[in-house]
């Protein structure tokens, strides 16, 4: 059988991410069962909690990151997020009161930021919006009561979080418009 | 390179005499007043029409005829207006974003061979007009919290020159991607769909208006008729809308699984496919052919398939089974250019394969069965129960859990598949134009082999898309098709290197 190709050579090799992945998979779980095993048999769950964590943003930052929706609100966002809960984890294991504060400066800064990026390039970031909003409401959500049950200055980390996603909320609902009620609908379909 | 374009085009503008300026000059304030791109948009469109005037202008076409050929009516309003739309996605289409993976998504491809080489700024102007007429196709995949969704994204969609290996992933994620892809190599103009889009019908109903409107640019004169789509009629929502949604439950619902089949034998390429191989023959021999056996062309070459399978694979016992698709529009006719179908498949005990009248019978009486209205209903009711019974289920903990049960079951009861998309017409005077046409399937994840049908005029494409470099699949049905007096011509990309 002859074949009369028609195609074009194929590309040069390069490495490509799903051989990363399947190369990266097995050393990611061994690390994190190691961790858990570890642990288990010092009888403290602590740090394998914060390794797991870590691993978990290595692989679905820099291995495996989505496939869907990479944009950069998306990414702080989710970069944020991650390590938020990450200082939460941390928090758990070696006390540290502080945690929360740095939270919400992570939380009022990301943001802040979001808000510039969505203004400085509103065609292209206007449909991106979601994940921004998702973090005023969480933030807001957690600022009002830690804001409420603590004492002193330190308080205000919380008062100036709320406050930001309240107004980062607003000022997306007016310049958004209709296109803020459009995207909820898009985003909590159910058809 | 656009420096280029530009330059030349000054030129070409300053050597018009003063009337055609002044021509030029409306043509582009027309232009102006029907595209609201973003910046870097816009002037990507308005270079798109300058290479054209330019081409033109070289082939010593006049002004007047360029002018109307390339009016900046044709874009419509589509560039004009702001993307407002949403599309949900359709029960069938709900999985394919769920199991992709890196390297690994349903993409397929139409193809249609021109007599002459394709000239690339005659096609990505006609791609500017042709998309228009698709606006369900004119969107960029977005995560809601329950299910993905396809987001409307006013851009103007390139086309560019084929480097990569057909039906390569196709790269969602920057913002506004599209899902789809127009390629051109040679003679050959291909569209690639993440089938998130649409299904072979509505893939190859924008590759006919696109090539119809290809020709267009290239002087073709036709009307449009039944067999092409027309790009100046309106869209309708009837093409967009959810067709499986009009089909009536069926009581009992079955139809998803079913015990692995046996795999050719062969290890799986680290890059997908591994190769891609086109068996062009004669419509008319390869039907007398399968008269001849008693059956139809579909019956008789998953017939040569099973033979071919069972000489790829090193088993001795257990079964094969050659996935079908059935397109649901033949039992609920629907304009949707959306996912409208559903899939069947056809087992055999390796044991019993045997000789060729007896398995054409075989496939007959099992198609007969399996392909049959209330079949597809039942498995229509159980996709539709699925999807019913985690629509609530927030997709950061759905994805997960379907890409593990999709990796884990993946396509392990199919040892093949067969899609035939059947005989695709184009309007006499365009007929003249065209070669041939193929329709290749993305890859399986096990699959070793996945085949298509597609007839154009006396033509018919055989394509098999190989995960594997062992060659006895393809080797083997290209033998059994020489030897039934059928004359092959085998085209393809050869086996990539990696």
């Amino acid at each position: 059988m002859n074949i009369k190709k028609i195609y074009p050579p194929a590309p040069k090799k390069k490495v490509r991410r799903a051989a990363i992945i399947k190369v990266a998979r097995w050393p990611f779980v061994i690390a994190g069962l190691s961790c858990l095993l570890v642990d288990f048999l010092i009888g403290d769950f602590g740090w394998s909690l914060i390794a797991a964590v870590s691993l978990y943003i290595v692989w679905t930052v820099f291995i495996s990151p989505a496939m869907v929706e990479v944009n950069p609100i998306s990414q702080m966002i989710k970069v944020a997020a991650l390590i938020c809960l990450l200082l939460f984890v941390i928090s758990r294991a070696v006390p540290w009161k502080g945690s929360t504060d740095v939270i919400s400066i992570i939380c009022s800064s990301v943001m802040g930021i979001s808000f510039a990026l969505l203004v400085s390039d509103y065609q292209r970031q206007k449909n991106n919006v979601f994940p921004m909003i998702v973090l005023c409401l969480v933030s807001l959500a957690f600022s009002i009561p830690l804001f409420m049950s603590r004492e002193g200055a330190g308080r205000w980390f919380y008062g100036v979080s709320g406050i930001i996603g309240v107004a980062v909320f607003i000022a997306s609902v007016i310049i958004l418009g209709g296109s803020f009620f459009r995207e909820l609908g898009k985003r909590f379909h159910t058809k | 390179m656009k420096k280029v374009i530009d330059d030349k085009f000054t030129e070409y503008e300053a050597s018009l005499p003063e009337g055609e300026k002044e021509s030029l000059e409306a043509f582009f304030q027309d232009f102006d007043n029907r595209c609201f791109l973003p910046k870097r948009e816009k002037q990507k469109l308005k270079s798109d029409f300058e290479k054209v005037l330019l081409y033109y202008a070289k082939e010593g076409l006049s002004s007047e005829e360029a002018y109307a050929r390339l009016s900046p009516s044709k874009l419509g309003g589509f560039y004009a207006r702001p993307a407002v739309s949403w599309y949900a996605l359709e029960d069938s289409a709900k999985i394919y974003p769920l199991s992709m993976k890196h390297g690994e998504m349903a993409v397929f491809r139409l193809s249609v061979y021109l007599k002459e080489a394709v000239v690339p700024e005659l096609l990505q102007m006609a791609l500017d007009f042709t998309v228009k007429r698709f606006p369900g196709f004119a969107v960029s995949l977005k995560k809601g919290f329950f299910w993905h969704y396809l987001d409307t994204e006013k851009i103007r969609f390139a086309a560019e020159e084929e480097k990569g290996i057909p039906c390569s992933p196709i790269r969602l994620s920057k913002s506004g991607s599209p899902a789809f892809r127009v390629l051109y190599f040679g003679n050959r103009i291909s569209t690639e769909f993440f089938h998130v889009l649409t299904d072979g019908t509505g893939g190859m109903q924008f590759l006919k208006a696109l090539t119809g409107e290809y020709l267009k640019l290239l002087g073709a004169k036709f009307r449009p008729e039944d067999g092409i789509p027309d790009i100046y009629e309106l869209p309708s929502a009837e093409e967009y809308e959810n067709a499986f949604s009009k089909v009536k439950d069926a009581k009992n619902a079955a139809g998803f699984v079913d015990k692995a089949a046996v795999q050719m034998s062969g290890k799986l390429s680290a890059v997908k496919p591994a190769g891609v191989f086109h068996f062009k023959m004669s419509a008319k021999q390869l039907k007398e052919v399968s008269k001849r056996y008693g059956g139809t062309v579909t019956n008789y070459m998953l017939a040569l398939m099973f033979i071919a399978s069972r000489a790829a694979t090193d088993e001795l016992n257990g079964e094969l089974s050659i996935q079908v698709p059935v397109n649901m529009r033949k039992f609920y006719p629907s304009k949707t250019l959306r996912n409208f179908s559903l899939y069947c498949w056809v087992r055999k005990e390796l044991k019993d394969i045997g000789e060729l009248p007896a398995l054409i019978e075989d496939i007959k009486e099992q198609l007969e069965k399996r392909a049959s209205k209330e079949s597809m209903n039942r498995m229509l009711a159980a996709a539709k129960a699925l999807v019913s019974s985690v629509r609530y289920i927030p997709l950061f903990i759905k994805q997960p859990v379907a890409a593990a049960v999709y990796g884990f079951l993946g396509d392990k009861i199919f040892t093949n598949t067969l899609s035939n998309l059947g005989v695709v017409t184009f309007p006499p005077e365009l007929a003249e134009y065209i070669e041939s046409m193929d329709f290749v399937l993305g890859t399986a994840s096990t699959n070793r082999a996945e085949c298509t049908l597609v007839t154009t005029g006396d033509s018919v494409t055989f394509t098999i898309t190989k995960n594997t470099k062992d060659p006895s699949f393809e080797e083997k049905m290209y033998e059994l098709l020489t030897k039934d007096g059928i004359e092959v011509i085998a085209e393809g990309s050869g086996y990539y290197e990696y």
